[in-house]
């Protein structure tokens, strides 16, 4: 009697052994085996983030000549944008893993916050510039950044340009891109005209390269105005952290609606898919009131101002 | 019967109690063991002496997957630990967030020296190989992540780091933690 009941024990054992080893191969290959089917799984690691964020990057650089960085200006440029938006970044880290804290603009659990925080900056912030006056900013997975000499000539003094950096690197730390093409698509890899013409086939490769096009395609569509209020929301909390003025988001949103107003926005044009902007600097004002949002009175003196003045007219003006 | 009420019961309790108090500090005293998530190139893998950006100092850089002992200290999202950082042991603050209880499977094991036992390692979905496919399939691709390629490293010379053609190269991003604090210096935004 005492033996069968060791035995059934014994079998009962090595039966959960064989379905962990199947569940866990399963899992591990979850990315690799979906990528063939044309799925995009619900959690990718950092480096997989990264790599996407590589491959969108180069749709984004095929539809936008970015800079070269072959002069000395440009270097200015390019190191002043990586250390404005690293620096934010790092100062911000504080801020808040929270949704709730964001304004309950999107639906996400303290966890999946804790998981964006960590998969998306792969390798911190890297910010390229588009070689271009048309208004665009584009944050990718795995921390790429690229904003348009027309975005960044918008702005007037650099604390509006980290209003600018601030909330566009928020899409990328809240992970709204991908968000949004999972929902959107119910995590198939879409298609598109541009992804066929450039992948025909239906290899691994070629499923890989139609996401990266279609996930282009999703993120200049814009994003959704639950996800614009939250980049507002996260961008002027940290703002205030890393010594700007949050009063900054609510002036380089009227950069924005004095271009709209000055400029006809096109259907296809990045602008054109943001929330009501009136209703933004509205909601930016309200957040800087009500969470008694300040900024540390050093970094408003005369000669901070003075120094950073200076370095925004080196590298912009 | 005297015998029973002779017995030292307030030695034996007094005794009992002193050895659960061992037992009760011994374990406390060790903290918990953890294992990093990101790669040894993530700005967050630098242990930091302090949880205030401006007066920490880079102690080392932790690798994936590699084991420390997570220390009963807490500031709001750092957390301090103690790990074996270039053959060194150190005690130093990083962000709860890069660690996790389980090690990753699939992933390079890191000795207690801090080696990496297998370097080559990136997660089995979207890596450099599917990348390469992708490349073989587009020119137009092949062509725009040569320049991504071409901006990736000259950003990295600019930020203080070595430029390399392998996406996979694990950067020290100690110099670039330094910019960015020299950034707010200089620009009157320290706190």
């Amino acid at each position: 009697m005492k033996t069968n009941k060791i035995n059934v024990w014994v079998t009962r054992l090595m039966l959960g052994a064989l379905v962990f080893s199947f569940t866990g191969c399963a899992f591990l290959m979850a990315a690799n085996d979906a990528l063939k089917e044309g799925k995009l799984v619900d959690n990718l690691e950092p480096s997989e983030e990264y790599y996407l964020g590589r491959g969108v990057s180069a749709v984004i650089i095929q539809n936008y000549e970015p800079i070269k960085i072959d002069t000395p200006k440009q270097e200015t440029q390019i190191k002043y944008l990586n250390d404005m938006a690293g620096y934010i970044e790092k100062a911000a880290q504080g801020v808040t893993r929270s949704a709730r804290k964001l304004g309950d603009h999107t639906d996400r659990s303290y966890d999946q916050q804790e998981h964006v925080y960590n998969l998306a900056l792969h390798k911190g912030i890297q910010v390229g510039i588009l070689n271009t006056e048309e208004v665009a900013a584009h944050g990718t997975p795995g921390g790429f950044l690229w904003l348009s000499y027309g975005a960044i000539h918008m702005c007037k003094n650099e604390d509006e340009l980290a209003a600018l950096v601030a909330h566009e690197m928020s899409h990328i730390i809240l992970d709204h891109g991908m968000a949004n093409y999972r929902s959107a698509h119910k995590s198939q890899i879409a298609s598109s005209f541009a992804s066929d013409h450039m992948f025909p086939g239906d290899s691994k490769f070629s499923n890989f390269g139609r996401l990266c096009v279609t996930g282009f395609e999703s993120m200049r569509n814009g994003y959704n105005p639950g996800q614009e209020f939250e980049a507002d929301n996260w961008g002027t909390r940290a703002l205030a952290v890393s010594g700007y003025k949050p009063e900054a988001m609510v002036e380089v949103l009227t950069r924005v609606e004095e271009f709209e107003k000055a400029h006809e926005v096109k259907p296809e044009d990045y602008l054109a898919h943001h929330p009501p902007i009136h209703k933004r600097i509205d909601t930016v004002k309200e957040l800087i009131k009500t969470e008694k949002l300040t900024v540390n009175p050093k970094s408003q003196t005369a000669e901070a101002i003075k120094a950073r003045s200076d370095r925004f007219a080196a590298a912009f003006k | 019967m005297d015998r029973w009420k002779k017995f030292p019961w307030r030695r034996l309790l007094a005794l009992v109690l002193a050895m659960a108090a061992l037992i009760f500090a011994s374990t406390y005293s060790k903290g918990e063991d953890m294992y990093v998530k990101v790669a040894s190139s993530n700005p967050d893998a630098v242990v930091l002496s302090s949880t205030d950006f401006f007066e920490s100092e880079p102690l080392g850089n932790l690798k994936q997957n590699q084991s420390v002992e997570m220390l009963d200290k807490t500031d709001g999202e750092y957390v301090k630990i103690s790990a074996t950082v270039d053959g060194k042991k150190v005690e130093g603050w990083v962000k709860k967030v890069i660690l996790q209880k389980k090690p990753l499977e699939n992933s390079p094991r890191v000795s207690e020296s801090g080696a990496v036992d297998n370097a080559s390692f990136a997660a089995p979905g979207f890596d450099k190989e599917i990348e390469n496919g992708m490349r073989k399939e587009s020119p137009e691709m092949d062509k725009a992540l040569t320049q991504l390629q071409d901006f990736e490293k000259k950003r990295a010379r600019l930020m203080g780091l070595k430029e390399s053609d392998d996406p996979d190269f694990e950067q020290d991003p100690t110099p670039m933690l330094n910019s960015y604090r020299d950034f707010a210096n200089s620009g009157g935004l320290k706190n």
